[in-house]
């Protein structure tokens, strides 16, 4: 199968004041081409650092081994920064940043900032590049006009658009979006979504997105693919549906949850008690095990090697015969109603 | 009884262009209306979900409700009382009686104090307390309340907490007056998912053990179904819709309140978001055109709607519109 | 419960200067020199003014360096040993003093301006710039030939004018933090403005104060050794640059090294040891400045 991302084993492992932080721990996943996978995770679960690794934008300090890291046939463990810089940036993977609302230069046009990025990539004529960005403005439904504009004359999601189509204009073939719609109202979030989806259908590239949230509403009506991420590790991945309707891990359990839904006005909301771990502390088992209702010893001491339960359906627990058991007994409030 | 009643409530910020460019090119001064003819009832026990985006004005009503802004103009009755022109004793009794949530936990607890000066603050500054035992005493049980063990708590740093700790010392700051009407601007959209549900849980069972009246402030369709009992939806400035939450939910009336309801993401990839009936960009509520707000952007606006600004009609008890396609 | 704000307060400052290898530095000096200053009258071997005579009878002008007199003598025959330490009581004295009052002035000045705005923010302003406008020697040359030499009056003259710099810059700071949530929050659980300001807002600004406190005094020191070498202090309290004045004006300030030497290295070393504390601060401040 041809992978645009293919990744086994990555690690991530940062020195601070505190001690060694295994930010990324062991993570691996596989987009295909054409495939949008994305990954969810709260705060602190090494969501940013992972994409911070993938596109060489960590400090020098941190350590990253792992098995394979291969971007098409590019090993991008092994590749020099120049040559990251120059053919694999823009064109190969382009990066949304998170609050990509901030990144536009304000003294600089956003129609000039896309055409540069153009320029200093390609060797096509400027007509050419902007031409370009005009089509790809169009296709996030930014008027042609504003290009003269500057980012403050912008409002938050327009912004994001601009940095959207920025992305895009080279034609990369995997885009990296890191929070996409946070901080942004459920207009504009529903805007930018349809428009990412209609830009799919339409361009003839066939362009991977690796989509990083924490928002799981967002990710359900846009992945193919789902990793779940949780202090480092990548609990359960599956197919969107597949992890929706059959979900096994119970931090995935504890999440569907927790997201309240104008469609269930009656369901009851469960939050998943305690927070976290720190990731300084060298925990010996499951990183979970201190918010799992359905944990045992074993889970105490020792880290559950990943499993595929079902065809391309991977999960990190010790756990996983009981699943049925779980699933019912993860509705009901007083499972989640404990201390350790 | 109602406890808080709003009319006409007006909040209008002026901006006056330097005075050079005023004198060269006859610019008028801009006015911002950020709040315009709001009116609203909360009553005793009951929870109201204020619903909108950014700039709709919902954050700025509350500011008013709570006294830390004087409105332009229109009445915020207290208990039958209006809050106006209250003297400085006045206030103060009025602060025992109404507080906030608010909503970055990172940013809304002084840094150099610890957890028990934090929630003792309100006490010593209101001076309620007439031991220092009576003081120890509330703010460990108002500590404990908020879900935190006190033993554990009581000499942390803000820093030294996770977000969701540090919404329960928020929330334990506000509660430690027991006052009777509690505002909460967006306290879980700063949280972690897998935490707010314990957080709206702890709002709610609060609120119905100290039978305290809550508005609730948020633009998150999804928890305000979960936890107001009414809703009142805003934009630019106005109310557009109130009503139960399960009507306005199920049956939207409003064309902002469908498209607002439509656009909401559903945990659930079998399920297929319609595209809201809704064109164009957000506007600022800067010099706002005559008639209705939502002109610009209604797929079925009209000509009287550029014309006159339509009123509130309910169109069932306790469901009100103000749109000219209802009246 | 209110307790834990000073215990913290100075345990934190504590951690704070041992954390930095400037800070100690400057720690330490600033301990000798106050163990000096307040011992001054018991380990002073001399009289300060006695003009002394040496073993074998002959009035000691003008002695190098020896065992009899451990930093020399000067012109009129007077130890210089004794006279650094009694200076180094009046000197840190004016320091601190200076020091301090500048800070509170400056302090306040910051915190009432950078909190209420407006008019008061406008008045408070002006005069911190009138005050800017204020050259210190003239002002001091003024008061002194209206109201004679005194040790106060150098005092007064110093206060006047060094707190103009710490005002600007923590009306600077108090601006941005009363725009934060917990300020707003404070005002909503029902502080009164009296208690924002020193309560809420002071602790936020202490270690921009406490950087400006170290400044002050250091350039309290220097103005006062300044002026005093012009000879515009106390011919009673005599200071490290009032040794330099006696130098200066007995014409000896070519030959006489050592009682150039002495009162000038101290100087220097107290006001370094100063700005190192201060660095330690700045850093607290500015925590991008930490060395990883």
């Amino acid at each position: 199968m041809n992978h645009t991302l293919d990744v086994k084993n990555l690690k991530t492992h940062y020195s601070s004041e505190e001690g060694k932080v295994k930010a990324v721990d062991g993570v691996s996943f596989a987009i295909g081409e054409n495939q949008v996978f994305g990954l969810a995770g709260e705060s602190g679960c090494g969501k940013s650092t992972l994409i911070r690794t993938i596109m060489r934008l960590i400090p020098k300090s941190a350590k990253v081994t792992a098995e394979r890291l291969l971007f098409k046939e590019h090993d991008l463990l092994r590749v020099s920064d120049k040559f990251f810089r120059e053919k694999i940036l823009w064109q190969g993977i382009s990066l949304v940043p998170q609050s990509a609302m901030n990144a536009l230069n304000p003294v600089y046009r956003v129609g000039d900032q896309c055409t540069e990025a153009i320029l200093a990539h390609t060797n096509v004529s400027k007509a050419k590049a902007v031409e370009t960005v005009v089509k790809m403005f169009d296709a996030v439904g930014l008027q042609s006009g504003l290009m003269k504009a500057y980012p403050h004359e912008f409002s938050g999601g327009m912004r994001q658009r601009a940095m959207l189509a920025m992305s895009l204009v080279l034609s990369p073939e995997l885009v990296v979006m890191d929070e996409p719609t946070t901080g942004l109202d459920v207009l504009v979030q529903e805007r930018i979504l349809r428009n990412l989806k209609e830009i799919r259908k339409n361009t003839k590239t066939s362009a991977a997105i690796l989509l990083i949230t924490h928002d799981i509403s967002v990710i359900a009506g846009m992945s193919d693919r789902i990793g779940i991420m949780y202090a480092g590790k990548l609990m359960e991945t599956a197919d969107s549906m597949e992890l929706f309707n059959e979900p096994y891990h119970p931090y995935t359990l504890g999440l569907k949850n927790a997201f309240p839904s104008i469609k269930a006005l009656d369901r009851e909301l469960i939050s998943i008690p305690g927070s976290p771990p720190n990731l300084t502390h060298n925990i010996p088992g499951c990183l979970f095990y201190e918010r799992c209702p359905f944990s045992i010893d074993v889970c105490r001491y020792e880290k559950p090697e990943e499993m595929e339960v079902l065809p391309n359906h991977f999960v990190q627990c010790h756990r996983t015969e009981h699943v049925m058991e779980f699933r019912k007994l993860a509705g009901e409030k007083k499972t989640w109603q404990f201390s350790k | 009884m109602a406890i808080l009643e709003i009319n006409n409530l007006k909040q209008y910020f002026y901006i006056n262009p330097p005075w050079l460019s005023r004198l060269v090119s006859k610019k008028k001064p801009g006015i911002i209306k950020a709040v315009d003819d709001v009116s609203f009832s909360l009553a005793k026990g009951e929870i109201l979900g204020v619903a909108g985006e950014s700039g709709c004005g919902k954050s700025t009503t509350c500011l008013a409700i709570a006294k830390l802004r004087e409105p332009t103009s229109g009445t915020i009755h207290y208990k039958g009382k209006d809050i106006a022109g209250m003297t400085p004793a006045e206030i103060r009794n009025y602060r025992k009686e109404v507080q906030l949530i608010f909503q970055d936990p990172y940013e809304s607890l002084n840094p150099r104090f610890r957890v028990f000066d934090l929630v003792a603050e309100p006490l010593r500054a209101l001076a309620v307390c007439d031991s220092n035992k009576e003081l120890t005493q509330r703010v460990t049980a108002t500590i404990a309340m908020a879900g935190l063990n006190p033993k554990d708590y009581i000499k942390k740093h803000p820093h030294e907490m996770s977000g969701g700790e540090r919404q329960r010392v928020g929330i334990a700051q506000a509660l430690v007056l027991e006052p009777e009407l509690v505002i909460a601007d967006e306290p879980l959209s700063m949280l972690d998912v897998s935490i707010r549900a314990g957080i709206l849980d702890l709002i709610r069972d609060l609120s119905r053990r100290m039978n305290f009246s809550c508005i609730y402030v948020s633009h998150d369709l999804s928890i305000l179904s979960n936890i107001s009992e009414r809703l009142m939806i805003m934009y630019l400035g106005k109310v557009v819709e109130i009503g139960h939450t399960r009507d306005i939910i199920t049956r939207p009336m409003h064309p902002y309140a469908q498209a607002l309801i439509a656009a909401v993401p559903i945990p659930d990839p079998a399920y297929e978001r319609p595209i809201p009936n809704i064109r164009g960009e957000v506007s600022q509520p800067i010099d706002p055109p005559p008639g209705c707000r939502f002109q610009t952007r209604c797929l079925k606006v009209t000509d009287i709607c550029r014309t006159r600004e339509p009123s509130m009609t309910e169109l069932e008890p306790g469901h009100s519109v103000a749109c000219h396609l209802y009246t | 419960m209110k307790f834990s704000i000073v215990k913290d307060f100075l345990v934190a400052q504590y951690k704070i200067i041992r954390g930095n290898r400037f800070g100690m530095f400057g720690a330490v000096i600033l301990l000798f020199f106050g163990v000096i200053a307040l011992l001054a009258p018991y380990i002073a071997p001399y009289e300060l003014w006695e003009s002394l005579r040496d073993s074998s009878g002959k009035l000691a002008i003008l002695r190098h360096p020896s065992l009899e007199f451990p930093l020399g003598t000067t012109a009129m025959g007077r130890d210089l040993l004794s006279q650094l330490i009694l200076a180094t009581r009046t000197t840190v004295l004016i320091g601190l003093t200076s020091g301090l009052v500048s800070i509170l002035i400056g302090a306040n000045i910051g915190l009432l301006s950078g909190y209420y705005g407006g008019k008061l923010d406008e008045v408070f302003m002006r005069f911190t710039d009138i005050v800017y406008g204020m050259p210190f020697l003239p002002f001091l040359i003024v008061l002194i030939s209206l109201f004679g030499r005194n040790i106060w009056f150098v005092i007064i003259a110093i206060c006047c004018i060094i707190w103009r710099t710490s005002a600007r810059v923590i009306r600077a700071q108090v601006m941005s933090i009363r725009q934060r949530q917990y300020i707003q929050a404070a005002k909503a659980r029902g502080c009164s403005n009296f208690r924002i300001i020193y309560g809420h807002i002071m602790p936020n600004i202490l270690p921009l104060l406490l950087l400006y406190t170290a400044f002050n005094i250091a350039w309290s020191v220097l103005a006062e050794a300044g002026a005093s070498f012009l000879g515009f202090s106390d011919p009673n309290n005599i200071t490290w640059g009032g040794m330099l004045y006696n130098l200066w004006i007995s014409g000896k300030i070519r030959t006489a090294w050592w009682w150039f030497a002495t009162p000038s290295i101290c100087i220097i070393l107290l006001v370094s040891a100063l700005v190192f504390i201060s660095r330690a601060y700045e850093e607290v401040a500015n925590p991008r400045l930490k060395q990883r």
